[in-house]
C-alpha cells in the first residue's frame, strides 16, 4: 500500500444471496487506495456496487472477502473500542438524505447528535457548533427547530452534510451528497468541502453520477461497472485519455447545457443505449461489458477471457480491457 | 395552441399561515415538456405535490386552480381525486425511499399501478411489470420483480418509481428529480423513454431538475422558480441563449461542466434565499441581486412578457447577448403586451 494512503481496500468482495439461487456479486474484487488529504471520486453504472463498497468500508456490511485498512490498520482485526474511536474520525453522508435522518428529531438534535454521542464540549458549546455548521452548509438558523419532513430535498441533504462534518472527521464518505442541490448551493458546498480539505486535511470518498462535479473535486477517479472497477487513474489522464470503452461512453453521455446540441446527442444516445433484457453478468467467462461494447462485441478474446485491471501503453490509467484505448 | 391538458392558475400553497408557493401559473399542451428549475427550497416539490392533491397538514393549497381537462382538481373529493391520480396524472417523487412500500416486492408495487389503470390477468400484469423494469434498464427484470426495495440500489429504486408512474399511462406526468441517482447513460435511457411518451402518446410532462444539461435536452420550455414564484419562463433555447432575469442568469452561470477550472473556487450566488414568511418587500431576489436599484424595493414585481418570455424583473438583462449593461425596463417593454395573468384563457 502506498505510504500516503489513509484508506486502503484490497480485493473486496460482497455477495448478496439472490432469489433464484444464483448469488449476486455486488462488489467483485475491488481494490482502491485513497491518499490522505485527497479526494477519491467513484463513478459508475447505477447498481454497480458503489454504495455497497462504501458500506463495507464503513463496516455497515461485512465483506465476504478482502480487507479494509484505515491508517495502516486492518479494520477487521481492530478491537471494538478502537473501532468506536475510529467512528468519530470516519463519517458518511448517505445517498438518500431523507431516509438517513431520524424523523422524530429536530435538525439541531440531528446535527448535534455526533457531538453529544462523543461528549464533545458542554451543551452551550455544542449548540454554538450546531449553529456554525448550519451556517457552513447555507441553512438559515431558523431551520434548526424543523423536523426532517419539513425540509426540501436539498435542505435535508445539507443537514446530513452538516452532521457528517460535526466532529471534524478525517475521512468522509459522500454518497451522492450534492445531487439534490441547485447549482449555486452545490457550488457553495463543493467550495466548502475543498476549503475544509485545505485547512484540515480531510480525505473524501466522493460518489456521484455527476462527472463534472467529480472531475472538479477529485484527484483520483475510479469507474465501476457490475461490481468491478474497470478504470482508475488520476483525473487528468482519465478525462483526457479514457481507455475503457465504458468510460468513453460515460464521458460522451454527460449532458451539456446547450439545447440544440444536447437534443441531438440525447436522441443519438437513446438509440445506442436502448433498453434490453440485460443479465447482471454474462454466463461465460468473458468481459462483463461485452454486450454493450462497441469495440469488443465480436471479438473472440472478449468472450473467453475476463480482462484484468492493468496498465496499458496508451494512457496513464489502469483499465480492465483487452483492447484498452482502441477507438471504436 | 391546442387546449391545455393541464392549466395551473395562480396556485398558492401555505404552511399554516405562511405562504410558500406564491401564485404559480402555467399551462401544458398535450405532449409538451416543461422544465421547472430553481433554487433548493423554492417550492418546486410543493407545487407538484399540490397539483397531485398530496399535501399533508400543515401544508395546504390556499388559492388558485388546477384544471385537468375541464375539471378543477382542487375541488374534487378524496375519492374522486383517487380515481384521477394514477389513471390520468401521476408523479415520480423526489424521495424514492419513502414513496416505495418497504414491505411489498417491487413487482407487486408495479403490478398494483398497472391494475389501477386497467385490470389484467396476473401473469400478464407481471410480464408487463418486467417489461417496464427492463425499459428503465434494470438487469434481469423478471427475477428482480420479487426483490424488496432495500435489495435495490438507490438508482434502481428511483427507476422502480419511474416504472410505477409509467405503468399508469397518465396524460400528465410530474417528474420530481427523476434521475438524481442515475449514471449518465441510464439517465439518458430514462429521459429518452419519457421523451418518447411525450411525442408518441402525447403525455404532457413537468420535469423538476437541478441538472440544466438534462433540462436543455428534454424541455420545450423552462420555468425558473425563486422563493415561491416563477421569475422567468421561456422557450428552452431562449433561456439558455439569453436568460433575462438576474437569478436565472446567475443560475445558468453556476453549472459545473467538464470544462470548469478545477484550480479555483466555483462561482456561486452570494447570500441565501429568503425563508418563507420573511420575503423582502419588492423583489424577492433584491438582497442578492447585482443589478438591484432602489425602485426594486418599492412594490411587488409582476411577471411580465418580454420578447416572448415572461420575466419578473424591472431591470432585466439586455436581450443583446454579451452586453448586460443597458437595461430597458420590463415595464416599458410590456406596455402593449398583456401581463402574464391576463394570458390565461377563461375556462
Ligand atoms: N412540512 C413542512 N413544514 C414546513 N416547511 C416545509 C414543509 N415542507 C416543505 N417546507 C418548506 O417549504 C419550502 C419549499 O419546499 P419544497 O420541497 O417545495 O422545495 P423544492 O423547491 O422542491 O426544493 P429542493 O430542490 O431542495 O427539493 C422549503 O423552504 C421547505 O423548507
Ligand atoms: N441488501 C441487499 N440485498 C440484496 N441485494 C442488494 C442489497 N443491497 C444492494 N444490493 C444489490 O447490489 C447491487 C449494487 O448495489 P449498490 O447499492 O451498491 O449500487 P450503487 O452503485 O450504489 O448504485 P446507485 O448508483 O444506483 O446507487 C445492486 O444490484 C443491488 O440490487
Ligand atoms: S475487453 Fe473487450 S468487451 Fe471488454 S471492454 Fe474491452 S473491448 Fe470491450
Ligand atoms: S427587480 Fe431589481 S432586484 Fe429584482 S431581479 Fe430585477 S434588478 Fe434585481
Ligand atoms: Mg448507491
Ligand atoms: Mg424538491
Amino acid at each position: 500500500m502506498p505510504e500516503a494512503a489513509l484508506l486502503s481496500v484490497k480485493d473486496l468482495v460482497k455477495v448478496f444471496p439472490s432469489r433464484e439461487g444464483k448469488e449476486l456479486r455486488a462488489v467483485d474484487g475491488v481494490s482502491i487506495d485513497v491518499r490522505r488529504g485527497s479526494t477519491f471520486g467513484l463513478v459508475g453504472e447505477s447498481g454497480s456496487g458503489k454504495s455497497t463498497l462504501s458500506r463495507c468500508i464503513l463496516r455497515l456490511l461485512r465483506p465476504d472477502a478482502g480487507t479494509v485498512s484505515f491508517d495502516g490498520q486492518d479494520m477487521a482485526s481492530m478491537s471494538a473500542a478502537r473501532v468506536r474511536r475510529l467512528r468519530s474520525r470516519i463519517q458518511v453522508v448517505f445517498q438518500d438524505p431523507h431516509g438517513s435522518l431520524n424523523r422524530s428529531k429536530a435538525v439541531s438534535d440531528i446535527v448535534g447528535a455526533p457531538l453529544a454521542a462523543h461528549r464533545s464540549g458542554n451543551r452551550a458549546a455544542r449548540s454554538a457548533r450546531v449553529a456554525e455548521l448550519l451556517d457552513l452548509v447555507q441553512l438559515p438558523a431558523a431551520m434548526a427547530a424543523r423536523k426532517p419532513r419539513e425540509l426540501s430535498g436539498g435542505q435535508a441533504q445539507r443537514v446530513a452534510i452538516a452532521r457528517a462534518l460535526a466532529l471534524n472527521p478525517d475521512f468522509v464518505v459522500l454518497d451522492e451528497a450534492v445531487s439534490a442541490l441547485d447549482v449555486s448551493v452545490r457550488a457553495q458546498i463543493l467550495n466548502l468541502l475543498r476549503e475544509l480539505q485545505g485547512e484540515l486535511g480531510l480525505t473524501y470518498l466522493f460518489i456521484s453520477h455527476d462527472l463534472g462535479v467529480v472531475r472538479y473535486i477529485s484527484q483520483d477517479i475510479a469507474v465501476m461497472y457490475r461490481g468491478r472497477i474497470i478504470e482508475v487513474g488520476p483525473r487528468e489522464q482519465l478525462f483526457a485519455a479514457p481507455q475503457h470503452p465504458y468510460t468513453r461512453l460515460l464521458l460522451d453521455a454527460v449532458p451539456i447545457a446547450d439545447p440544440s446540441r444536447q437534443r441531438a446527442r440525447m436522441r443519438l444516445l437513446g438509440e445506442q443505449t436502448g433498453a434490453s433484457d440485460r443479465p447482471d453478468l454474462p454466463d461465460d467467462a468473458g468481459c462483463r461489458f461485452r454486450s454493450r461494447c462497441p469495440v469488443g462485441a465480436d471479438r473472440e478474446r472478449c468472450a473467453t477471457e475476463d480482462p484484468r485491471l492493468e496498465p496499458h501503453a496508451a494512457g496513464g490509467t489502469l483499465a480492465a480491457c483487452h483492447y484498452a484505448g482502441e477507438i471504436s | 395552441m391546442t387546449a391545455p391538458v393541464l392549466d395551473v392558475r395562480d396556485l398558492q400553497v401555505a404552511i399554516g399561515t405562511t405562504p410558500v408557493v406564491r401564485g404559480i401559473s402555467f399551462q401544458l399542451a398535450p405532449g409538451e415538456r416543461l422544465g421547472l428549475v430553481g433554487e433548493s427550497g423554492s417550492g418546486k416539490s410543493l407545487t407538484a405535490l399540490s397539483i397531485m392533491g398530496l399535501n399533508r397538514d400543515p401544508i395546504r393549497v390556499s388559492g388558485g386552480q388546477v384544471m385537468l381537462g375541464g375539471t378543477d382538481l382542487l375541488g374534487l373529493s378524496r375519492a374522486e381525486l383517487d380515481r384521477v391520480r394514477g389513471a390520468r396524472i401521476s408523479m415520480i417523487y423526489q424521495d424514492p425511499a419513502s414513496s416505495l412500500n418497504p414491505l411489498m416486492t417491487v413487482g407487486a408495487q408495479i403490478v398494483e399501478a398497472i391494475n389501477l389503470h386497467d385490470k389484467v390477468e396476473r401473469g400478464q400484469a407481471r410480464a408487463r411489470a418486467a417489461d417496464l423494469l427492463g425499459d428503465v434498464g434494470v438487469p434481469n427484470p423478471r427475477q428482480r420483480l420479487d426483490a424488496y426495495p432495500h435489495e435495490f440500489s438507490g438508482g434502481m429504486r428511483q427507476r422502480v418509481m419511474i416504472a410505477i408512474a409509467l405503468a399508469c399511462q397518465p396524460e400528465v406526468l410530474l417528474c420530481d428529480e427523476p434521475t438524481t441517482a442515475l449514471d449518465v447513460t441510464t439517465q439518458s435511457l430514462v429521459i429518452n423513454l419519457i421523451d418518447r411518451l411525450c411525442s408518441e402518446r402525447g403525455v404532457a410532462t413537468v420535469l423538476i431538475t437541478h441538472d440544466l444539461g438534462v433540462a436543455a435536452g428534454f424541455c420545450d420550455n423552462i420555468a425558473v422558480m425563486y422563493a415561491g414564484q416563477l421569475v422567468e419562463q421561456s422557450s428552452t433555447g431562449t433561456l439558455f441563449a439569453n436568460a433575462r432575469h438576474p437569478y436565472s442568469h446567475a443560475l445558468m452561470s453556476a453549472t459545473v461542466d467538464l470544462g470548469v477550472d478545477v484550480t479555483t473556487a466555483l462561482p456561486a450566488i452570494a447570500g441565501q434565499p429568503p425563508l418563507p414568511g420573511t420575503i423582502p418587500r419588492g423583489c424577492s431576489f433584491r438582497p442578492r441581486c447585482p443589478r438591484a436599484v432602489e425602485a426594486c424595493a418599492d412594490e411587488p414585481i409582476d411577471l411580465l412578457s418580454l420578447d416572448g418570455s415572461l420575466v419578473r424583473c424591472i431591470r432585466p438583462i439586455s436581450s443583446d447577448p454579451g452586453s448586460g449593461t443597458h437595461p430597458g425596463t420590463a415595464r416599458d417593454a410590456a406596455v402593449d403586451t398583456p401581463a402574464a395573468q391576463e394570458r390565461m384563457p377563461n375556462a
